[in-house]
């Protein structure tokens, strides 16, 4: 605080420097030197402040505040002494801007939609939209028939509380047909592993499926809440029965880590999907989920270093921004 | 049992797929209402698709049913000879302008006449007979001209659809010159159903009433819709897959047709609520000849139920409902194990016959297994509401489709509150219809559908909070008692029926 207010009693001296009377030699002069102490003082408080907002910054923080209020006389100083007091008095927490949760999706517009020469997909959603007559949506609702259900899912749940009953069945069938051929298989592969004359290495094996067939109705978001938490822990429970037969199933150790970092884990998911690696499974499949780990973890030069070992040109066309934006 | 043959009826029921062969609340609606008029004859023409997929009939006929006969449309039926003809040319002339007026809806008002004029045409021997149809020049040249409006490139699809959808019409033509006399003639479907209902009432002059319990041709547009046995030979040049094939949509606009003759010919067009009132009005039916008049219930015999429950409110959720994909089953189960990790002692009761839907029961069981909820949910099977809603703490309707489901005004009855997905008008029900109705409160809670998570909320919070159930208990009786009392929805019927049979004052016995 008392550094705070000789910063402000510093730039005050400063300004009255100036405004001695023109001819006096050594009135710039002194100006230069209050300007420089202010800042400094200036820089030393509100510099540390702003450096404890960010997990992995460099020390040159505290030059950028110096520069500021030394070469924005006045003006400077208050943008940054005002930084101080938010942060340092009243408490203010900014987060950093790449935490996702304080930036909002982007949404969907339908009615840019016209004007659009490609995606055939928006033009599909576009037609769901409640504006069209229900001849029209319904037509529309047999592409999403063709689409996977992994992709289309969020605009089918959207639809189960449509006003069109028609609607709301087409949806709940496309997503109920689903979910019943995984469970189908699912029930298969318990029903097997339930009878006791099974080997021990097929029943390694049926382990492993079922830990594949539970993630499957994860990955296409089949479940949700409660019962999603469930299955993903049934994901985990068959994977490590595999893993502890066979430490170097690289699957097996991927979808714990995929698991984890669905439960907010993402110190474990990094450790899995490090065994991963070590099992030799595709780097291609694993960079963008240790990145997404590193990320949930603020390690952001670490999202960087992951992303950047990715072919950008056989990536996911959804990932090529991300790595654009993470590597440049 | 089902040996009932007479010339003449007072009102003669018209039934696809339901009254006597298949147990559920249309069924049980139909035979309430025989059973309710002692004194009117009966008649029943029972429509099916084919015979095997029906088994013993599951209700007793009442006495008052005089006649009953089956007939099923998709059985191949006596052989048509094979013989090419020319045809005549004004009457597929005719044929066309009624395919056209129904295509696009105009001059729909002397519909009727053009009926009239078509009907005895298709009669064996007829101009428009089966065998006219299936082999004549001009049927041919018909059928040729209407397939340039096609937009799929296969011809030989496109003909055979066209023989195969329209062979049924010619079987019910036929149906319709031979049904005993009958004074009204009431149906609880449009379809096939519907359709002859439309023709009898052309034919005969004689009223046809139209109560629909769910919305037919809406059914069969989503099942149309979710096939795979219709074929889209459109080439992936051709193909729009945001257009769905030109067979589902034909196949659609069949029913369509269907429904709008029925419509056309109705004297009087009954839906259960507002919302299908609508949806009727919106598919052609014309709004002055529509109504509303819902499902009852016997208040009374149920009301007594509530002096058995035991002062604390049970923790048992109970869906009662035959285990079938529509009930959503899997929502009711997925509900349940959510509920439970905030109630470890909840218990859900599935009470309703697994027979219908092996396949689905058997899934519904594997489900409740891979949750590990065995503890918690038990299977019942069929069983007397009468026995158990006392012993309930909720019933829960995790339903996707529904109209007036009778099971939510019994629960109401015997002090049992609801908690449903916003389907058909389980809304109006839990939370009140007209000002007045609303004005008793919330009966339950509703949800939307297919989200065990929100519906899990409900129950506990209903569970859980005592001051809650009980004032949902109680609206839930007030609404039953006011508005949804048998007495007062046979009595609608009975001056429904008066005042029909009354335009045929022609004594019968």
């Amino acid at each position: 605080m008392a550094l705070s207010i000789l910063a402000i009693l510093l730039q005050a001296a400063a300004v009255m420097a100036l405004l001695e009377p023109s001819g006096a030699p050594d009135s710039m002069l002194t100006f230069l030197a209050l300007q420089v102490l202010a800042s400094l003082c200036l820089a030393a408080i509100a510099g540390n402040v702003i450096l404890q907002q960010y997990s992995e910054t460099t020390h040159w923080q505290y030059l950028y505040v110096f520069a500021g209020c030394l070469f924005m006389p006045v003006v400077g100083m208050l943008v940054f002494f005002l930084i101080w007091l938010m942060l340092a008095v009243f408490g203010y927490n900014f987060m950093p801007l790449a935490a996702a949760d304080r930036v909002e999706a982007p949404d969907f517009v339908a009615k840019l939609v016209k004007n659009m020469t490609y995606g055939g997909g928006s033009r599909v959603r576009a037609r769901l939209e409640n504006g069209c007559s229900t001849d029209e949506r319904m037509s529309a609702m047999t592409a999403l028939q063709a689409m996977p259900i992994h992709l289309t899912e969020k605009v089918l749940r959207r639809l189960l509380s449509d006003q069109q009953e028609e609607l709301r069945l087409l949806a709940y069938g496309l997503i109920d047909g689903a979910e019943k051929s995984i469970m189908a298989k699912i029930a298969k592969a318990r029903q097997k592993l339930l009878d006791g004359n099974v080997p021990d290495e097929q029943r390694i094996h049926l382990h492993a499926v079922l830990a594949q067939l539970y993630w499957e109705l994860s990955y296409q978001h089949l479940v949700a809440g409660e019962v999603h938490q469930y299955v993903l822990d049934k994901v985990a429970l068959h994977a490590q029965t595999v893993l502890a037969t066979d430490p170097e199933d690289g699957l097996m150790w991927y979808l714990l880590g995929r698991s984890a970092l669905l439960k907010q884990q993402p110190q474990l998911a990094a450790d899995c999907l490090r065994r991963a690696e070590g099992c030799d499974f595709p780097h291609e499949r694993l960079r963008p989920w240790q990145a997404e780990a590193a990320f949930q973890q603020n390690q952001f030069s670490a999202v960087g270093r992951y992303l950047s070992g990715l072919d950008n040109g056989l990536a996911a066309s959804r990932l090529q921004p991300s790595i654009q934006y993470w590597t440049t | 049992m089902l040996k009932r043959k007479a010339d003449k009826v007072d009102v003669l029921f018209l039934l696809e797929g339901t009254f006597p062969y298949v147990s559920g609340g249309v069924s049980a609606w139909v035979n309430q209402m025989i059973r309710t008029f002692p004194d009117t004859s009966f008649g029943i023409v029972f429509l099916g698709g084919r015979k095997q997929d029906y088994a013993a009939p599951r209700y007793e006929l009442p006495d008052n049913v005089l006649h009953f006969e089956a007939h099923y449309i998709h059985e191949q039926g006596s052989a048509v000879e094979t013989r090419g003809c020319k045809g005549d040319r004004q009457a597929f002339a005719s044929m066309s302008d009624l395919h056209d007026r129904l295509c696009y809806k105009q001059n729909l008002e002397d519909i009727g006449g053009l009926i009239r004029t078509v009907l005895p045409m298709m009669a064996k021997g007829g101009k428009l007979d089966e065998q006219q149809f299936l082999h004549s020049e001009e049927s041919w040249k018909m059928i040729t001209e209407r397939y340039e409006r096609s937009t799929d490139p296969s011809f030989t699809d496109y003909f055979w659809t066209v023989r195969i959808m329209h062979k049924p019409l010619w079987q019910l033509a036929e149906l319709a010159l031979n049904v005993p006399k009958a004074r009204v003639y009431h149906t609880v479907s449009t379809g096939y159903a519907g359709f002859l209902g439309a023709l009898l009432h052309f034919q005969t002059g004689r009223p046809l009433l139209v109560s629909e319990h769910g919305i037919y041709t809406k059914e069969r547009k989503i099942d149309l819709l979710q096939s795979r046995w219709i074929q889209d030979n459109r080439s992936v040049f051709e193909k729009d897959i945001a257009r769905s094939g030109y067979f589902q949509e034909l196949w659609v606009r069949f029913f369509e047709k269907l429904g709008l003759v029925c419509y056309q010919a109705a004297e009087e067009i009954v839906a259960l609520y507002e919302g299908n009132r609508q949806r009727q009005i919106d598919d052609g039916a014309p709004a002055a000849k529509t109504r509303c008049i819902p499902n009852g219930i016997n208040v009374d015999k149920l009301a007594a139920l509530r002096y058995l429950r035991s002062p604390e409110i049970p923790r048992v959720v109970g869906l009662i409902g035959r285990v079938v994909p529509i009930k959503d089953v899997k929502t009711f189960i997925r509900t349940l194990f959510i509920a439970s990790k905030q109630m470890p002692d909840i218990e859900g009761w599935i009470i309703g016959p697994e027979l219908e839907d092996p396949g689905y029961a058997r899934e519904c069981h594997e489900l409740v297994n891979s949750l590990g909820m065995q503890e918690h949910i038990r299977f019942l099977g069929f069983c007397q509401v009468e026995d158990v809603l006392p012993k309930l703490g909720l019933l829960a309707l995790s339903s996707i489709s529904e109209a007036l489901p009778l099971v939510v005004l019994e629960a109401f009855a015997a002090g049992v509150p609801v908690i449903s997905t916003d389907v058909g008008s389980c809304r109006q029900l839990l939370e009140g219809g007209c000002e007045e109705d609303r004005a008793l409160g919330h009966a339950g809670v509703i949800v939307p559908i297919a989200s065990p998570e929100k519906m899990a909320r409900a129950v506990l919070a209903l569970l859980e909070d005592s001051q809650r159930w009980h004032a949902a208990q109680q609206t839930g009786f007030a609404r039953v008692e006011r508005f949804y009392h048998e007495r007062l929805i046979l009595q609608e019927y009975g001056e429904l029926y008066r005042k029909l049979l009354a335009l045929c004052p022609e004594q019968l016995h």
